[in-house]
């Protein structure tokens, strides 16, 4: 009975772990079959329903649904995990000085720099930005410009988090027991911090994913590259639900919705897991 | 106060069954309340006095359960069997009418978007199906006639202090002119002076309408000076049922006794002497009686088997081997 | 004469509050107290929530700077010492908190903090830290094996409090700032903490502020008395002849609303003199005069202005205008 306990203890989180796993292997093993750059069209016959040669389907564009689908997981993954580097690295770094100085002028500073950027609209911003510059933009050039644009909201909470570190009981404890600023931040900040990268991190993902797929959508950004996004603008460019070519829009959704859903579960698992061990 | 029974608990047992645990607050409790008394449950944190309020109340869901015993209700015309008795059923017929229950941070439950008088009224409309506006007159006289200022009626919760709101709570749990009204901690957030002053009007209140009310609260002086019986409780269990006086001239039980003469005294600065240890895990309680790692008395009995409650005079009973003859 | 071991001048803070933080109210207001250094001594200060005791203790302890006033350590202002002074001042001072859980950081050992009192505050070397470590447990009923290793999350309570404890005594302060630390404790378990406390002052010599709500437990531990209310003191001197003839209106209606089991229902024949009020309002914080006018029955005119402190008899002064008229 214990053992089964044990299994079914977040089991929610281990099978998102999983079905993450799967994705990603997918989205890395796949591409390695066909050699070909997955911009190029015409590659195969168009339109034809999903088949033993192309499981998924081709799309009018003629391309490889099965193939497509892959690369844009892959391609949305690796921005919308460079975007939360760039993003949780900014918020963080702003946040936690905002937290822990005592200088109240620089603090102040900082506080109305967080709030500015957390009210500015980025939505607008981000689609003027990417419109104007959309042929120089590649992955790394939009992961930057959404990280820039949106780490208002997890640095407020950084700035939270440090701050309230700073007035725990423990954190007096520390100075009377004769630790170094150093030894505080690193013995008895640090597994907060941890946690609190790990959740923001994971988060940022979703977030920035979303950012991105909306962009595509809207027909923003750089269309050539497959992700979620794009193949979204193409299924309505070719009118791909009205022709009734339901296998090019509904794997890859399927997948983005299992992927997203799954990062979603993590998340809270995370979360509720790192309340429960702080009490 | 008469010597009518309102309320009867056989060897109850209830605890929390939590992973595969089962958390025994409320162990084999016996208890006999009487119509119009002030009866004290005094014990520490974690003794299960708040489990033993909620299952005398009846609010019984899981992860608590009860696992034997009864909790008999009796008015003037009927009797419940609170324990048998489904949540819809206790809502009905019992909850309200006859018992009242005042939870710990009970002020909190104010709807601060609802004014005062509105928390009444809408009471009172939910039980009865009389006309609004007479519900209105009767509730501002009822204020009135608790002491109430009449400003508060028309206020909202968050403009008043602490203690005006506790008194509110206990007014609204008195609408209805209960039978038994259960307090856990009431003036546990109250500074000390409002803790004063709430109590001087609570016991003005009692001493008026008459209810049986059940006092639980770890202070022992608040116990020392309002109420007429105590209950000791330890690890689930009632160690020691006695007047009031007489607990505190001459405790019995070992752990009434530590209790009572830890308490610092003011002008009093001999040295006293505490209890070592800390109390059970009720989820793997000791063998025995459950107060014997740390009893200065305890004896080899202790060790092995638990002691019944004896019965030392009328309303006086101990569960102690010290006074039990074998 | 030599310097007081630590005293607050006339110290005074301001907290921000209100939209934009512009607003401003004194959680301290004109605070003067002085802990001697010639013998120890264990100095109370009792006030309810709201009074400023705890604002006091985080000034007391350089956690705070004071807006106005000086907080000095032997003559010297803490906000002006050179880095070796605060260094000494963090081994002389020691802390006892109110939540023991909070005490101690859940992700560390507890044992991680008395091993640095004893290497990077007394400076021993590994072996002489254990040692010292293990003698200084024995004194609050514990021995290092059943600490090693250990993190908050297994202790209950009123066993994180000894350790607490421990912890302040390993550094051989001069002084212990103790803020409520048996509030959340069982009652059963609070007069050991408290003895321990006692043989602190008397056997180990430390001087010892303990702040408290509960006048009863002052009066077991303490010598001497501030009674605060509202963030200025209204009376203070030695603790006994204090609870024995309280003076200020605060301090009368303060013990008289400390339910004592001696008293039976005799207790409440006694009439509380103070009028009641029902609501609040943060107004009568920024009060010019007399911080307890609003619940006063003896106010009077010259209550509007600020009384201050005078000595009514030998180590018993007030604050009030009513005992100004009699000198």
């Amino acid at each position: 009975m214990e053992e089964v306990n044990n299994m079914v203890k977040y089991l929610d989180m281990k099978m998102s772990i999983a079905i993450v796993i799967v994705l990603i292997l997918y989205s890395i093993l796949v591409p390695f079959t066909k050699s070909y750059d997955p911009r190029t069209w015409n590659v195969v016959p168009r339109d034809t329903p999903p088949s033993l040669q192309y499981p998924f389907g081709t799309t009018s564009t003629g391309q490889d649904v099965f193939l497509l689908t892959a690369w844009a997981l892959r391609n949305t993954l690796l921005l919308g995990t460079i975007a939360s580097i760039m993003l949780v690295l900014i918020s963080f770094t702003i946040g936690s000085i905002a937290g822990a100085t005592r200088n109240s002028l620089l603090r102040a500073i900082l506080t109305y720099l967080i709030d500015s950027f957390c009210i500015i609209p980025f939505l607008p911003i981000l689609i003027m930005v990417a419109s104007l510059w959309r042929e120089r933009l590649g992955i790394i050039g939009t992961a930057l410009i959404i990280a820039v644009l949106g780490w208002g909201g997890q640095s407020r909470n950084v700035r939270s988090v440090i701050m309230g570190l700073r007035e725990r009981t423990f954190t007096y404890t520390a100075t009377f027991s004769g630790y170094s600023i150093f030894k505080t931040i690193y013995k008895s900040y640090l597994p907060y911090i941890v946690q609190w990268l790990s959740v923001a991190f994971i988060f940022g993902i979703i977030f920035c994913t979303g950012l991105e797929t909306t962009l595509s959508v809207f027909g923003i950004t750089s269309l050539e590259n497959p992700t979620i996004g794009t193949i979204i603008f193409w299924t309505r460019e070719y009118q791909a639900y009205l022709r009734g070519l339901w296998w090019w829009y509904t794997f890859p959704l399927i997948f983005f919705i299992i992927l997203l859903a799954s990062l979603y579960i993590i998340v809270r698992r995370l979360i509720s897991i790192f309340i429960i061990r702080e009490v | 106060m008469s010597n009518e029974t309102v309320l009867i608990l056989n060897n109850v047992k209830a605890g929390y069954a939590i992973k595969r645990k089962f958390i025994d607050a409320v162990s084999g409790v016996s208890l006999e309340l009487f119509h119009g008394e002030i009866f004290g449950l005094a014990g520490e944190s974690g003794c299960g006095k708040s489990t033993l309020l909620r299952v005398i109340y009846g609010f019984v869901e899981p992860p608590l359960q009860i696992i034997e015993g009864s909790v008999i209700l009796k008015t003037k015309d009927e009797k419940f069997e609170i324990n048998k008795l489904g949540i819809e059923e206790l809502k009905k017929r019992v909850w309200w009418r006859y018992i009242t229950w005042i939870l710990q941070g009970a002020m909190n439950v104010l709807n601060p978007t609802m004014r005062i008088q509105d928390h009444f009224i809408e009471m009172m409309m939910l039980y009865s199906n009389v006309d609004r506006k007479e519900v209105q007159k009767f509730i501002l006289e009822y204020l009135r006639s608790l002491g109430l200022p009449k400003e508060v009626a028309n206020a909202y919760p968050t403009q008043l202090s602490g203690g005006m709101k506790q008194r509110i709570v206990i007014a609204l749990a008195l609408l209805f002119n209960p039978l038994i009204v259960l307090a856990d901690e009431p003036t546990s957030a109250l500074d000390v002076v409002t803790q004063r002053v709430l109590l001087e009007h609570l016991l003005a209140v009692q001493k008026e309408k008459r209810f049986t009310l059940v006092l639980v609260s770890h202070d022992m002086d608040i116990h020392g000076v309002f109420t007429d019986r105590i209950g000791v409780m330890y690890a689930g269990k009632i160690v020691e049922i006695a007047p009031t006086e007489e607990l505190f001239n001459e405790p019995m039980h070992p752990y009434s006794k530590a209790l009572i003469e830890s308490l610092p005294r003011v002008g009093d600065k001999t040295i006293r002497k505490g209890l070592t240890g800390s109390p059970p895990d009720l989820s793997n309680p000791p063998p025995g009686c459950r107060f014997h790692p740390r009893c200065p008395y305890a004896m080899d009995i202790c060790r092995r088997e638990e002691p019944p409650q004896t019965t030392i005079d009328k309303n006086r009973y101990v569960s102690c081997w010290l006074y039990t003859k074998r | 004469m030599s310097n007081p071991l630590l005293s607050l001048d006339n110290v005074s803070k301001y907290f921000g509050y209100g939209v934009i933080g512009l607003l401003r109210f004194p959680a301290v207001d004109g605070v003067n107290l002085s802990i001697g250094s010639e013998k120890p001594e264990v100095v109370t200060i009792v006030g309810e929530s709201g009074s400023g005791k705890t604002t006091v203790a985080k000034i007391m302890l350089r956690i705070l700077k004071p807006t106005h006033g000086v907080v000095k350590y032997l003559g010297k202002d803490l906000w002006k010492l050179k880095r070796g002074d605060i260094r000494r001042f963090i081994k002389d001072v020691q802390p006892i908190f109110q939540d023991p859980m909070d005490t101690f950081n859940p992700f560390e050992t507890v044992d991680s903090y008395l091993i640095s009192v004893a290497r990077s505050l007394l400076k021993l070397d590994k072996d002489e830290s254990i040692e010292r470590i293990s003698r200084t447990l024995e004194f609050v009923g514990l021995t290092f094996d059943k600490v090693k290793g250990k993190r908050p999350n297994e202790f209950s309570g009123g066993e994180l409090q000894r350790i607490s404890i421990a912890r302040a005594l390993l550094a051989q302060p001069r002084l212990l700032i103790a803020d409520e630390p048996v509030s959340m404790i069982d009652a059963s378990l609070r007069i050991n903490i408290l003895n321990y406390l006692r043989r602190a002052k008397d056997e180990l010599n430390i001087s010892i502020v303990y702040i408290t709500h509960d006048i009863a437990t002052a009066n077991y531990v303490g010598d001497k008395i501030y009674v605060m209310y509202r963030g200025s003191v209204v009376e203070q001197g030695d603790i006994d002849k204090v609870i024995e003839n309280p003076l200020h209106p605060y301090t009368k209606v303060l013990l008289e609303s400390l339910p004592d089991y001696r008293k039976g229902r005799e207790w409440f024949k006694t009439r509380l003199a103070q009028s009641t009020q029902t609501v609040i309002e943060i107004r009568e914080m920024l009060l010019k005069g007399c911080k307890y006018l609003s619940y006063c029955p003896f106010k009077t005119e010259k209550c509007y202005e600020r009384p201050f402190m005078i000595e009514v008899e030998k180590n018993h002064y007030i604050s009030c205008w009513i005992y100004h008229n009699n000198k």
